[in-house]
């Protein structure tokens, strides 16, 4: 994530172009070599060992290393020596930066204090930042005290990262009373705790993350995407029941709810985290045992 | 070849699920979006298959399900469910389900779990 985070301040700060960026971005993903394909040239695991984890991850909440040590194909110890092969996210992005001649190192390391300094982070804050561990990350963007609301941000985050865009991140949450939404997608759990879930966008970002989701024969209109994103709401929600269920938690999963006008949604406490997915502007909206009041 | 009933409140589900079937060379006979709309069309259409989502509103799939046992108890009935539905998903079972199918759908898993049910 801080690979996206980090490039936008470059593009922000004029030390590269859109272009440019894009274009490094285009030459990391190109450098990434997923850790299944790693393990089979390891020879650590077969090629059906490696389909049957990447279906399985399509309904589980969990890295591709702990199924894999779940299901005895891989110890501990070699899933820890699959990561460190596979590489840092954002160590490749730095590399590719100068390898292409956009930056010095030494110019990369002047800039990265100076973000530092800007958003005020620690060196510790500085190393999660760049560890590539989402829920860690989340958590140090977030910096709330409310645990169960940041653990249905790091799950959305999680899943669209697996199921959508790889390369999702979040800009700085918000914490309001009133929401006017674009396009909107809505799921309710009910049981141990009440929460409200919600994806806003306008039509274009609504319609390529849909896309993202369920792929470009099933979206043909603003509809067919805000349904496709209540669908994956249903996802995300469904993954973190079933979470929560080993800590002795209830939920229930109210059928989604979809709207393509305007909304105004008003709560008590209601969060708000921009997201960028699929290089689109959406908002996350999340509100947690307090009643939510949609109107026109 | 079997006829299918695809149930579940989602277009975006009932669209992925009719092209999965058909591609594969069922009939879809019909499509309905809440519980009540399918136990009302599995009478009309007679199905030899259904899936049917969990999550729905007027009618969920529980419910729905245990009306369509009680009207033909020979038909095939896959559940539909997001993770984190194991209760239902078990009472689905009990309550006569042949099996059960996850979102986001797995194409392989789809088409192998009713062409296994169908050719039981």
């Amino acid at each position: 994530m801080f690979d996206r985070i980090f490039g936008n301040y470059l593009v922000k700060t004029g030390h590269l172009t859109r272009k440019q960026l894009l274009e490094i971005y285009d030459e990391q993903e190109c450098n990434r070599v997923r850790l299944g394909l790693i393990a089979v040239s390891e020879k650590l695991m077969t090629i059906e060992q490696v389909d049957e984890i990447n279906k399985l991850q399509a309904v589980m909440d969990k890295r591709f290393g702990d199924i894999a040590i779940s299901k005895g194909y891989l110890s501990n110890k070699q899933v820890d020596h699959l990561l460190n092969q596979q590489g840092n996210v954002y160590l490749v992005f730095a590399q590719t930066m100068i390898d292409n001649n956009y930056l010095s190192m030494s110019e990369l390391e002047e800039i990265l204090l100076k973000f530092q300094k800007d958003f005020g982070y620690t060196q510790s804050e500085m190393d999660i930042l760049k560890s590539g561990d989402i829920d860690r990350i989340v958590a140090l963007l977030l910096n709330m005290e409310d645990q169960l609301v940041r653990e249905v941000i790091q799950m959305f985050i999680r899943t669209a990262g697996r199921l959508i865009d790889y390369h999702i991140f979040m800009k700085e949450a918000k914490e309001i009373e009133v929401f006017d939404s674009e396009l909107l997608s809505i799921q309710e759990l009910k049981g141990s705790h009440k929460i409200f879930s919600a994806i806003s966008a306008n039509e274009d970002a609504m319609m390529s993350i849909a896309i993202g989701f369920a792929g470009s024969r099933f979206i043909q209109d603003g509809e067919d995407s805000v349904d496709a994103m209540c669908e994956f709401l249903n996802c995300v929600n469904g993954l973190f029941a079933t979470k929560k269920s080993t800590e002795q938690l209830e939920f229930d999963m109210v059928p989604p709810e979809y709207y393509l006008e305007q909304k105004s949604l008003t709560s008590k406490k209601m969060y708000v985290v921009p997201m960028v997915i699929c290089e689109k502007e959406v908002d996350y909206i999340i509100v947690c045992d307090n009643d939510v009041t949609i109107t026109d | 070849m079997a006829k299918i009933l695809i149930v579940d409140d989602s277009r975006t589900s009932r669209r992925i699920l009719r092209t999965l079937m058909e591609e594969n060379g069922y009939t879809v006979v019909g499509e309905a979006a809440n519980g009540k709309e399918g136990y009302d069309m599995c009478k009309d259409l007679e199905p030899d298959v259904v899936t049917m989502d969990i999550t729905m509103p007027i009618m969920d799939g529980l419910e729905s399900l245990k009306l369509i046992k009680q009207y033909r108890k020979g038909i095939i009935v896959i559940m539909v469910t997001a993770a984190g539905q194991q209760n239902k998903v078990m009472e689905a079972i009990k309550s006569g389900a042949a099996d059960f199918i996850t979102k986001p759908f797995e194409p392989d898993r789809v088409v192998k779990t009713v062409f296994n049910l169908i050719n039981k």
